[in-house]
C-alpha cells in the first residue's frame, strides 16, 4: 500500500470548514475577552456566551449532516521534513468528521454553553468575571480541538491546551493557595501520563510512518499476525518497507496511548489530582472535570481502538475496574459535596475504561454522553447549593469556619430548594443507574459487554476474568449508597445550622437565579433515558450506540484486537437471558445501595449527623483516598524535594563554595600581579625617566653661571689630568 | 753667596700658586681675583726664573718671565675693561651675583 497516497491532501468540504469555524469562534471569544473584556459592556459575558450558541447551533447543524450519514475529512499538508534518501516526509493536519466527532461536538459546545450561562449567576461579581470567560473560551477551543483533528500529533497538542486551560482554571481564585497548589498537582500529574502518550506516538511513528489516525486505521487494516507479531508492508517513494513489529511492544505503544488517558481521565494510578481540582469554581468541575475534559482520555481510547492489542485492553480493562472501585469506595464516606462528586466522577471514568477494555466500545462511549448530561448537573445543582449556602452563611453573619460545602452542615434542603432537589434527584437516579434513566442504559450496556467479555476470555478456563463485571456490580451497589448518603444529608431531615433554612432562598418567591435555574432544569431532564433510547430499558435500541458502534467506526480498517472483540459480540448476542438478568440486577443492587444508605442514616439525630467523623479503620482509609496522597507525598514528592533540596545544598556548599573561594584566590592573585605591574614595570619606565632627570638636575647644578665655579671645575680637571700622568 | 736651594724656591711658588688659586675661587670681588690671578702669575714666573740656573747661557726662562709678565700686564688692563662694563652693566662687581654665563 502506497503511503504517500494514504495521507494525500483531501480537498475542503463545506462540512469540514463549518467544523473550522465552530474550533475558531471559541479561540476568538477567548481572545477578544482577554484583551477587551473588562471595558466590555456586563464585563463581556454576553460574548462568550453568544459565541458559545453560535458554536453549538452549527455544531447542531453540522450533527444533522454528518450523523450516520456521510464521514467527512479534509486534509492538507501541514510542514514537511527532509527523510531518508533525500526524500521528505509531509506532515498532514486536517479535520475528521464523523459519528463520534459530531457527538463529542454537540456535547462539548451544548455543556460549554450551559456552563457560561450558569456561571453568569454564579461567578457573578467575582473580580476575575471577564477573565473567567475568556478561559472557558480557551478550554472551549483545545476542547473542541481534540475532538477534530485528524491526527495523532495535533491531538496531543491539543491534549497539552486542555490541560494547560484546565490548570488556569482550577487556579483560577489566585489568592487561595489550596487552588494555587491543586493547580499544579494536576498539571504535574497529567504531565506523566502524557509522556506516555508521547512514547506511545513517538512508537507508532516509527512503524507506520504517519500520525493520521484514518491512515493508520487503514494501515492496520492491510497487516496481518504472524507468528512473531504484526507485519506489514507499505511503499514510499517507490520502496517498499516490510515492517515486523514485536507484539509486546505493539502491546507497550498501545499503553503508552492508554497512559494519556490514565492521566486526563483520573484512573488509577493518576486519579489524584481530580479531588484536588474542585478548588476551580464549581462551574468549571462541571465543565472540565465532569463532563468533556476527563472524558477526553476515553475519547482518546475510542479514537484509537484499533491500535490496542488483546493485552493492552486486557490491562485497561482492569485498571478500569480498579478505579471504578476505589473511586466509588472513596466516596463514600467524603463530606464535601464535591468531593463526593468528585471521586464518582473517578469511578464513572473507571467504568467507561473498563467498557472500552472489555470491549464494550460503543456502550463505553454512550456512558460517557450519558454522565456528561447528569454528572454536569449534579455538579451545577451543587453549585446552587453551594451558592444558597454562601449566601445563607453571609446573611445570618455565621462564623467564616462554618464550611459551605460540607454537607454535615446541610439537611432538610428539599423544602427551600424543591426545584434543585427534584434536577438533584433525576441526575442522582441516572447516577446510580435506575431503570427509566440514562444511566440505566448506559451502564448496563457496560455490564453486559464486561459480562461477555468475561465469558470470552475465561473460555480457556481462567475464571479469573470474572473479577472485573463482578466488580463493576459492586460499583453499582456502592454508588447508590453513597448517592443515597449525599441525597440523605443534604435534603432530608433537618437543617443543621443555627439559622432559619429560608435565608439559603434568594428571595421568598423565588428559590435560584433564572440564569442559574434554566441549565440545571435542562441536563435534569436529559438525565431522562427517553432521550437517549426509545425503549428505555433496553440500550440496544439506543441511537447513540447505533452511531458508534465499532461496524461504524471500522469501515475502511482493521483492529489489532479483532479476534477478541468478534468473540466478545458473538458472546453478547448469544446472552438474551443473561442481558435481562444483567438489568435487573444492576437495577436492584442500585435499590438496594440506595436502601442501605437510608437505613444506616434515618435514625440518626441531626446533631449526631452533624459531627459525624470517619470511624472504622475502612471509613478513614475511604476518607483519606487510601492514602494515595500521602504515599505518593512519601514516594515521589519528598524524594524529589529531597533530592532536589540536596541539590540545591551541593550546589551552595560545593558549586557555589569552591567558585567563591576560587574566586578569592583569582584576586589575590590578581592583586599579585597588579603589584608586579605596579612596582617592577611601571617601576622599570619610571626609573628610564627619572636617571635622566637625576643626572640632569646634577649637571644643572654644576651649571650655576658663576665663572668661579667654572674655573674650580677646571683646576680639578687639571689637577686629575696631572694625577694620571703622575700614576700612571 | 750660597745658592738658595731650589726646594725652597719651588716651594714659595707652590705656596703663591695655592693662595692665588684661594683667592681666585673664594673672593667676591671680581678686581681681587684679577689679583689672585696675578698671584698665580708670579708663581709661574718664579718656577721659570728658578729653572732657568740651569740654563745659564741663554737664560731663557729669565727671558720668558718678562714675556709673560709683559702679556699679563695686557691681560690685566683687558680684563679691569672687561670688570669695568661688568660692573656697569650689572652695577656690581660681586661674583656671586653675577651668574648670567649658564643662560
Amino acid at each position: 500500500m502506497d503511503l504517500p497516497s494514504l495521507i494525500a491532501p483531501l480537498a475542503g468540504t463545506p462540512q469540514t470548514t463549518l467544523a473550522l469555524l465552530i474550533l475558531l469562534l471559541p479561540l476568538l471569544g477567548f481572545a477578544a475577552l482577554a484583551l477587551f473584556g473588562g471595558r466590555l459592556p456586563r464585563r463581556g459575558d454576553w460574548l462568550g456566551i453568544g459565541i458559545g450558541a453560535l458554536a453549538f447551533a452549527l455544531s447542531l447543524r453540522l450533527f444533522a449532516q454528518t450523523w450516520n450519514t456521510a464521514t467527512f475529512h479534509s486534509r492538507t499538508v501541514w510542514f514537511s521534513l527532509p527523510s531518508l534518501g533525500g526524500t521528505v516526509t509531509d506532515f498532514t493536519a486536517g479535520v475528521l468528521l464523523d459519528n463520534l466527532t459530531v457527538l463529542m461536538l454537540v456535547i462539548v459546545t451544548f455543556i460549554s454553553l450551559l456552563v457560561q450561562l450558569f456561571s453568569v449567576g454564579y461567578m457573578h461579581g467575582d473580580q476575575g468575571y471577564s477573565r473567567y470567560f475568556a478561559y472557558l473560551g480557551l478550554f472551549t477551543f483545545s476542547m473542541l480541538g481534540i475532538v477534530l483533528v485528524d491526527n495523532l500529533l495535533l491531538l496531543f497538542m491539543f491534549w497539552e491546551l486542555v490541560g494547560f486551560s484546565s490548570y488556569l482554571l482550577i487556579g483560577f481564585w489566585l489568592e487561595r493557595p489550596a487552588a494555587i497548589a491543586a493547580s499544579k498537582k494536576a498539571f504535574l500529574v497529567n504531565r506523566v501520563g502524557d509522556i506516555g502518550l508521547l512514547l506511545g506516538l513517538f512508537a507508532f511513528y516509527t512503524y507506520f510512518r504517519t500520525f493520521d489516525l484514518e491512515a493508520l486505521r487503514a494501515l492496520i487494516g492491510t497487516g496481518e499476525w504472524t507468528a512473531e507479531g504484526f507485519a506489514l508492508t507499505y511503499i514510499v517513494n517507490g520502496q517498499t518497507w516490510l515492517v515486523e513489529m514485536p507484539t509486546l511492544l505493539l502491546t507497550f505503544a498501545g499503553l503508552g496511548l492508554f497512559m494519556g488517558c490514565v492521566g486526563k481521565s483520573a484512573q488509577f494510578p493518576l486519579q489524584v489530582w481530580l479531588p484536588d481540582a474542585m478548588q476551580g469554581p464549581t462551574p468549571v468541575s462541571a465543565l472540565i472535570h465532569a463532563a468533556t475534559m476527563v472524558a477526553a482520555g476515553v475519547y482518546l481510547l475510542a479514537r484509537c481502538y484499533a491500535f490496542f492489542t488483546l493485552d493492552a485492553l486486557t490491562v485497561i480493562a482492569v485498571v478500569g475496574a480498579v478505579t471504578a472501585l476505589l473511586g466509588a469506595i472513596a466516596a463514600l464516606t467524603q463530606y464535601d459535596i464535591k468531593a463526593v462528586l468528585a471521586f464518582s466522577t473517578i469511578s464513572q471514568l473507571g467504568y467507561m475504561v473498563m467498557g472500552m477494555g472489555t470491549g464494550a466500545h460503543d456502550a463505553s462511549l454512550f456512558h460517557l454522553t450519558t454522565h456528561a448530561f447528569f454528572k454536569a448537573a449534579l455538579f451545577l445543582n451543587a453549585g446552587i447549593i453551594i451558592h444558597a449556602m454562601h449566601r445563607g452563611l453571609h446573611h445570618t453573619h455565621q462564623p467564616h469556619d462554618v464550611d459551605a460545602q460540607d454537607i454535615r452542615n446541610m439537611g432538610g434542603l428539599r423544602k427551600v430548594l424543591p426545584l434543585t432537589f427534584y434536577t438533584y434527584l433525576l441526575a442522582a437516579a441516572a447516577l446510580v443507574g435506575l431503570p427509566l434513566f440514562s444511566g440505566f442504559l448506559s451502564k448496563d450496556a457496560i455490564l453486559s459487554g464486561s459480562w461477555a467479555w468475561a465469558q470470552a476470555m475465561s473460555a480457556g478456563g481462567n475464571f479469573l476474568f470474572y473479577i472485573v463485571p463482578l466488580i463493576g456490580f459492586l460499583v453499582v451497589l456502592l454508588t447508590a449508597f453513597y448517592m443515597g448518603r449525599h441525597l440523605w444529608f443534604m435534603f432530608f431531615g433537618a437543617f443543621r445550622l443555627p439559622f432559619d433554612v429560608r435565608e439559603l432562598r434568594v428571595s421568598a418567591g423565588q428559590e435560584v437565579e433564572r440564569v442559574m435555574a434554566l441549565p440545571v432544569v435542562l441536563l435534569g431532564v436529559l438525565s431522562l433515558g427517553v432521550f437517549f433510547s426509545l425503549n428505555p430499558f433496553s440500550f440496544s435500541s439506543s441511537w447513540v450506540m447505533q452511531g458508534i458502534s465499532l461496524e461504524q467506526q471500522t469501515t475502511e480498517g482493521a483492529l489489532l484486537a479483532e479476534k477478541l472483540l468478534q468473540a466478545v459480540a458473538a458472546q453478547d448476542e448469544a446472552n438474551q437471558t443473561a442481558h435481562i438478568i444483567i438489568g435487573v440486577l444492576s437495577a436492584v443492587l442500585g435499590v438496594a445501595g440506595i436502601g442501605l444508605a437510608v437505613a444506616k442514616y434515618k435514625s440518626r439525630t441531626p446533631e449526631a449527623l452533624r459531627q459525624e467523623q470517619p470511624q472504622t479503620a475502612f471509613e478513614k482509609l475511604s476518607f483519606q483516598h487510601f492514602y494515595l496522597d500521602r504515599l505518593y507525598l512519601k514516594i515521589f514528592v519528598q524524594p524529589t524535594q529531597l533530592l532536589s533540596r540536596g541539590l540545591y545544598r551541593l550546589d551552595k556548599r560545593v558549586i557555589d563554595y569552591s567558585l567563591n573561594y576560587g574566586s578569592k584566590w583569582l584576586v589575590v592573585l590578581a592583586k599579585f600581579i597588579g603589584g608586579f605591574d605596579r612596582v617592577i614595570v611601571d617601576g622599570a619606565v619610571w626609573l628610564v625617566a627619572v636617571l635622566p632627570r637625576l643626572f640632569g638636575r646634577v649637571g644643572r647644578g654644576l651649571q650655576n653661571g658663576k665663572v668661579q665655579s667654572y674655573y674650580a671645575y677646571s683646576l680639578f680637571g687639571f689637577i686629575l689630568i696631572i694625577l694620571y700622568i703622575l700614576m700612571f | 753667596m750660597e745658592e738658595i736651594p731650589l726646594e725652597h724656591i719651588l716651594l714659595l711658588s707652590a705656596a703663591l700658586f695655592s693662595l692665588g688659586v684661594m683667592a681666585v675661587i673664594t673672593k667676591r670681588h671680581a678686581v681681587v681675583v684679577l689679583m689672585g690671578i696675578e698671584l698665580i702669575f708670579n708663581a709661574a714666573n718664579l718656577n721659570l726664573v728658578a729653572f732657568s740656573r740651569y740654563d745659564a747661557t741663554l737664560m731663557q726662562g729669565q727671558l720668558f718671565s718678562l714675556f709673560v709678565m709683559v702679556v699679563a700686564a695686557a691681560e690685566a688692563a683687558v680684563a679691569l675693561a672687561i670688570v669695568l662694563r661688568v660692573y656697569q652693566y650689572f652695577r656690581t662687581a660681586n661674583l656671586n651675583q653675577i651668574n648670567q654665563l649658564n643662560k
